[in-house]
Formats: structure tokens, C-alpha cells, sequence
């Protein structure tokens, strides 16, 4: 939180045999609380059906419950209080298994309570109010409140990983949302073109689909809205925050977009194209198709405009990664293509359906093909601006290696389809029928990878120096007043991670951030300590380790 | 730079100008061409096909004359298949004296994107009744009697 990244003990904590005793305790204390969540929500339950059960002879649950709760739930006690003491966590707060048990805790918590209670209030719509089903809800509620609160502690809470379990959260409420809201609004559609085609015949009723949906939708963003909004994940600038944004605005939302799109054109070409087949089938994927693509946009849509305000890193990085993905389609669908030709090259004697086959690899390619066109803008592609953008090349390599890892896999299967024709002296036809999946695949990866081989030979012959090499891992900056503009500054031309120590008297005459900037223009070292001293003057002293 | 902008440039027309002809090729392959052609109805692969095709149209009197006669003495009626999108291309055939064996490749669900299709390598066994090749066992998607399928 941000209120803890400014503490005071940001040092490492001490390793060695520390470390050793850390790991084993933290694992210790998460298998004891799991095992006693457990057996507490096994009595809860039986607790809650204390008058209903009519006949029960489940001494064995009874027993394993007991003996879950009495024996683990003391010794989780024990064990939490031997590290929450005082002392313990004073030599543990600055460690990294520290904030990294409280976040597997409280995400796993978080998944069981939010999965056990939406599932509950989805149930209670039909089959009407059952206080059972709520014991694992309740109980895992407890253990997320329990480690939400230790992570916020504000002197024993973590100083490393600000903000990680929080984001993840909000991930989490996110997905729940925009799921639900896929499914609502995807049933909805799917209803109302069930009524023009009146091809159904059993169905449950659709309020009852769509409301079912909808609790996930609402308590997946009321969850998400806690953690973006209240706890202010929307405005944290942390590494992990960024690599969750770049997450959700670059590949997860985008490319939920883009499958919707796809989608959605491949029912329009079936339906150009006169499918022979029922209009019910045609029109199945539409629903999900439509509230995907609106959907998707909406949440990229939002998180773009997020993604404007940041760091031209940030900017750059989600760019890339929705290039990236739009690839990713517009190659599979250059696969698919190739693979429908190949199917007719070989004489089935029963043939399926390739059209349909080849229209879903074109609406691939030109979804995929459009979208890569706006987002990588290949006409401009080796210009210098583009060639020095930051994370241009940590892409490229990416490239090369997915696609360095589908021709390894597809040459397998080839091979494998070659050396089986070989050897049981099957018809010419079949090696191809066997292996047009991996040969179309094949070659969608050679022409991405020989684009992207010219691209990269001739960003090497531009005048663009090497990406800025980091020289400094860590800055520590005494300074007086309020520095976020310096410490921006700094992150910014360094890379480096910053932290502050605040002058206790007040400096009236500080350097100015220029100043600051350019004297740690050339530095190398691991650390270096920043004074931002008297009358305007920086002191800069490479520190060891 | 305009010199050194030209190779991606080119790089891009010729990979542009791949993938519209592999597009133009398959759009004009794949729509102009008419179905399978009809394998000749006395090997083994034309019975294959006359007995699958009836199986896929659910035309299962035509697909009972297609059946050897051992089998039809006693002929427990399985239940219906629905079959979508299936794809059958023969890997070899092997006649025997008047026995005979095709091995396909069959693919279901094709049509979804490519991948979700499954493909597996099956077999029909085949006798020879009064001049006709006769199915005697079936892939489990094609059955008709539950009692066929267990090749002798």
C-alpha cells in the first residue's frame, strides 16, 4: 500500500539461515490456516444444518473436521503469533516471503470465499435460500479479512511488493465483472435470435440465466471497484501495477476483443456464404460473439485511457503487447487458411465442412491482419522514433522465440507424420491430411519470423544507439520536501529504483531535478546515494552492493 | 533512412502478397470445387463411403444394406449418433482373399478453427459376400448394431 511504501526499514531483510527458517515457517503457517479454514467451515456447516439433517452417520466428516479445526487452528494460532510478535516481524518485514505468503494467502482466500459465495447467491435464484452452502463462504471471507488487515498493518504490514495483493484483487474482481457480463449480455443476444429461429425446445428460463450472470458481474465489480478506486490501484505507478495494467489493457481485454470481432465475422461470412447447414448453428457462437467484442471494449477502452497518462514505457510496453496479440490472430489465421487448402488436396471420402473451416481462418486473418495494421503501423515501422522506442527489442526477441517454439513443435509433428507414412506405407494423401495442421502452422511462423528477421536486421544498420542500458539498479535519495518530481525524474533517465530518506531539517535551496538528472548522467554502480544538498549542490556517492 | 526503410518495406509487400494468394487460392479451391467424388462401389473404400455417407444423413435403412450378413442375424440396434463435420480420408486399403481392411484418418468437428477438430486414425473390416464387400466392424461413431465393431 502507499502508505507503507514510504516506511521508514526499507533495507533487506537479513538472509542466510533467516531466509531457511522464513520459508519453513511462512509454509508451516499457510498449511496450518488452510487446514484449519477447512475444518472450520466443516462444523460451520454441519452448525447450520443442525436441525435439518434427518438421518446422518458421517462420523468420519464429523471427525476430520474436529480434528482439522482443534488441532491445526491452534497451531496456526501459535505459529502467527510467534512470527506477528514484535520482534519477529521487525527482523521479517522487510523480507520478500513476507509480502509473497500474505498474497498466495489472501488470493487463494479471496478466490474460495468470492467462488463459494457467488456460487451460493447464483443457487439461492433457483433453488431458493440455503444457509449450508454458506460455511466455506463465511469462513475463507474471515481469512481474506484477516490477511487484508496484516497487510495493511501500518508497522508490521510488508515494506517489498507494494500493492501486489491488492492489484491482483482487483484482477481478480475484473475477471468476475467482465465474465459475468460476457455471459449476461451473450445470453440475452443468444435468446433473442433463439425467438426468430424458434429452434430451442427446452431451455431454463432466460431471467434466470442472465440474473445468474449477473451476481458474478455485480460482485465481481464491486470487488474490483474497492481495490481500483478505494484503495486507489488506479493510480499506483509500482512495477507490479504496471505489468497488471499492460496485462489487462495490452493482451487479456484485447484479446477478448479481438475473439469476439472474429467471431462475429465468421457467423456474417457463414451467412454470406449460405452454410449448408441449420440457421440454429450458424447463429450458436453469435451471443458470445457480440459480448465479447463489447465487452472487451469497454474494458479496453477504459484501461486505455489509463495507459495514456503513464510513463512513455508503460505506453510503449502495451503497444507492443497488443501488436503482439493481434499477430498472434492474424498468424493463426494465415494457419487455418493454408490448413482449409490443403484439406482439399487430399481426397476424403467423406469430406466435414472446409468452408466453414477456411471462413473462420480468413475472419482470423482479417480481424487479426486489421488490428496488428493499426497497432504496429508497418508503413512506419523502421522510421527512427519507432526503431528507439523503448521495449522494441525485448519484443522482437519475444517474437523470435514463440516463433523459434511453434516451427520446434510443428517440425515434430511433420516429422513424426513423414516417418509413420514412411513406415506403414499409407497413400501420399495421407501424409498431408495428417499433417496440414502443423504445415499451415508452419508456415504462418516462417513469414512472421522473416518479417519480423527484417525488421530487426534493419533497426541493427539504424543510427539508433543500443535500448538505455540500466547503470544504477537502486538510488537512494536524501532530499527535504516533497521529491515525487525527482524521484520521477530520476526513475525515468536512470531506471533505477528510488527510494527516500527525508531530511529532517528543512532545505530551503534544493537542487533543481535538471541538476540532479545530470549529475548521475554516466554513473555506474549498483547503489549510489543522492544527497540533495545545501545551497543547490548534489552530492553523488556510489555506495557498494 | 529511406534506403534502409525499404527493406522491411519489401520484406512486407512480398509476405503481403504471400498470404493474399494463399487466401485467393484457398477462397477460389474451396468454393468452386463440388463435393467428394464417389469412390467406385465395388472396392472396399466405395463401400466405406456409401455406408458412412447413410450413417452421416441418418439414412440407416440404406445403412443396414451395406452390413454382412452375420451381423444382421442378430442386430442390436445402437443409439444414434448425431455427427457433425466429419472427415474421412482413406490411409490404406488391404484386401485379404474376401477379407479386407481400410484404415482412415477421421477428423470430427472440423469447421470450428483448426485446432478444435480431433483426428484419429480408425479402421473398417470388410468381408466378401456373394461378389459385394460387406462392414463387418465400424469406427464406434458409426456403428449401427452394438455387436459390431468386435472384428472376428
Amino acid at each position: 500500500m502507499t502508505s507503507t511504501a514510504a516506511a521508514p526499514n526499507t533495507s533487506p531483510a537479513v538472509g542466510g539461515v533467516q531466509t531457511v527458517r522464513r520459508v519453513i515457517t511462512y509454509l508451516l503457517l499457510a498449511t496450518t490456516v488452510i487446514i484449519a479454514a477447512s475444518g472450520l467451515s466443516g462444523l460451520l456447516e454441519r452448525l447450520l444444518t443442525v436441525n435439518r439433517v434427518e438421518v446422518s452417520f458421517d462420523n468420519y466428516g464429523l471427525a476430520t473436521s474436529l480434528a482439522s479445526a482443534l488441532i491445526a487452528g491452534p497451531l496456526a494460532g501459535l505459529l502467527w503469533w510467534l512470527t506477528w510478535r514484535d520482534a519477529a516481524m521487525a527482523r521479517d518485514r522487510a523480507s520478500v516471503i513476507w509480502p509473497v505468503y500474505l498474497m498466495l494467502m489472501s488470493t487463494v482466500a479471496l478466490l474460495v470465499f468470492t467462488i463459494s459465495i457467488f456460487s451460493w447467491v447464483a443457487d439461492a435464484i433457483t433453488a431458493g435460500w440455503d444457509p449450508y452452502g454458506l460455511a466455506v463462504g463465511i469462513v475463507w471471507a474471515l481469512v481474506w479479512l484477516w490477511h487484508d488487515w496484516m497487510w495493511r498493518h501500518p508497522h508490521k504490514g510488508p515494506t517489498r511488493l507494494p500493492g501486489a495483493a491488492p492489484a491482483l484483487a482487483s484482477l481478480i474482481g475484473l475477471t468476475y465483472g467482465a465474465g459475468g457480463l460476457v455471459f449476461a449480455v451473450g445470453r440475452l443476444v443468444d435468446s433473442a435470435i433463439e425467438t426468430v429461429t424458434g429452434a430451442v425446445l427446452v431451455s431454463d428460463p432466460v431471467w434466470q440465466l442472465v440474473l445468474q450472470s449477473l451476481v458474478w458481474a455485480v460482485g465481481g465489480a464491486l470487488l474490483w471497484w474497492w481495490h481500483w478506486f478505494r484503495l486507489g490501484m488506479r493510480t499506483q505507478s509500482t512495477g507490479f501495477a504496471n505489468v497488471l495494467l499492460v496485462f489487462i489493457a495490452g493482451i487479456a481485454s484485447y484479446a477478448v476483443f479481438a475473439l469476439g470481432l472474429m467471431l462475429t465475422l465468421w457467423v456474417i461470412l457463414k451467412l454470406v456464404t449460405g452454410m449448408p447447414e441449420p440457421i440454429a448453428v450458424t447463429l450458436d457462437p453469435l451471443g458470445i460473439a457480440l459480448a465479447s467484442a463489447a465487452v472487451g471494449a469497454l474494458v479496453l477502452v477504459y484501461h486505455a485511457s489509463i495507459v495514456t497518462g503513464r510513463s512513455a514505457g508503460v505506453r510503449s510496453a502495451n503497444r507492443l503487447a497488443s501488436a503482439g496479440v493481434s499477430l498472434a490472430y492474424a498468424a493463426s489465421g494465415v494457419g487455418v487458411t493454408v490448413n482449409a487448402l490443403l484439406a482439399t488436396s487430399s481426397n476424403s471420402i467423406i469430406e466435414g465442412n472446409i468452408r466453414s473451416l477456411l471462413l473462420g481462418g480468413l475472419s482470423a486473418l482479417l480481424v487479426g491482419g486489421v488490428l496488428w495494421w493499426l497497432t504496429w503501423r508497418p508503413l512506419e515501422a523502421s522510421t527512427l522514433e519507432r526503431v528507439a522506442t523503448p521495449g522494441r527489442r525485448i519484443y522482437l526477441v519475444i517474437i523470435f522465440g514463440v516463433s523459434a517454439l511453434v516451427a520446434l513443435i510443428t517440425l515434430l509433428v511433420i516429422g513424426f507424420q513423414l516417418f509413420s507414412f514412411l513406415l506403414d506405407g499409407g497413400s501420399g494423401e495421407s501424409f498431408v491430411e495428417r499433417s496440414r495442421q502443423a504445415l499451415g502452422l508452419l508456415t504462418a511462423t516462417v513469414l512472421v519470423a522473416a518479417y519480423h528477421f527484417a525488421i530487426w536486421r534493419n533497426d541493427r544498420t539504424s543510427d539508433v544507439a543500443e535500448e538505455q542500458v540500466r547503470r544504477i539498479d537502486r538510488v537512494t535519495l536524501v532530499a527535504s520536501g516533497d521529491s515525487a518530481e525527482i524521484v520521477d525524474a530520476v526513475r525515468a533517465s536512470t531506471g533505477a529504483r528510488v527510494t527516500v530518506l527525508q531530511r529532517a531539517d528543512a532545505e530551503q535551496r534544493e537542487p533543481d531535478v535538471a541538476a540532479i538528472v545530470a549529475a548521475l548522467d554516466g554513473v555506474e554502480a549498483a547503489h549510489v546515494l543522492v544527497v540533495a544538498g545545501v545551497k543547490g549542490k548534489v552530492a553523488v556517492i556510489p555506495l557498494e552492493g | 533512412m529511406k534506403q534502409e526503410a525499404g527493406r522491411p518495406d519489401r520484406t512486407l509487400i512480398a509476405i503481403l502478397s504471400i498470404i493474399a494468394a494463399i487466401v485467393v487460392i484457398a477462397l477460389v479451391v474451396v468454393f468452386t470445387r463440388g463435393g467428394p467424388p464417389d469412390v467406385d462401389p465395388t472396392t472396399p473404400e466405395g463401400v466405406v463411403q456409401s455406408y458412412s455417407r447413410a450413417m452421416v444423413d441418418s439414412d440407416f435403412e440404406s445403412a443396414r444394406g451395406f452390413l454382412a450378413s452375420e451381423l444382421l442375424g442378430d442386430c442390436d440396434r445402437a443409439d444414434p449418433n448425431t455427427i457433425q463435420g466429419l472427415r474421412m480420408t482413406v490411409i490404406s486399403s488391404t484386401i485379404n482373399d474376401d477379407k479386407a481392411v481400410v484404415r482412415l484418418s477421421m477428423e470430427r468437428g472440423s469447421g470450428e478453427f483448426g485446432s478444435s477438430g480431433y483426428t484419429s486414425e480408425e479402421a473398417f473390416t470388410m468381408v466378401r459376400e456373394g461378389g459385394m464387400w460387406k462392414v463387418v466392424s465400424t469406427p464406434w461413431e458409426l456403428t449401427l448394431c452394438y455387436n459390431q465393431g468386435i472384428s472376428k
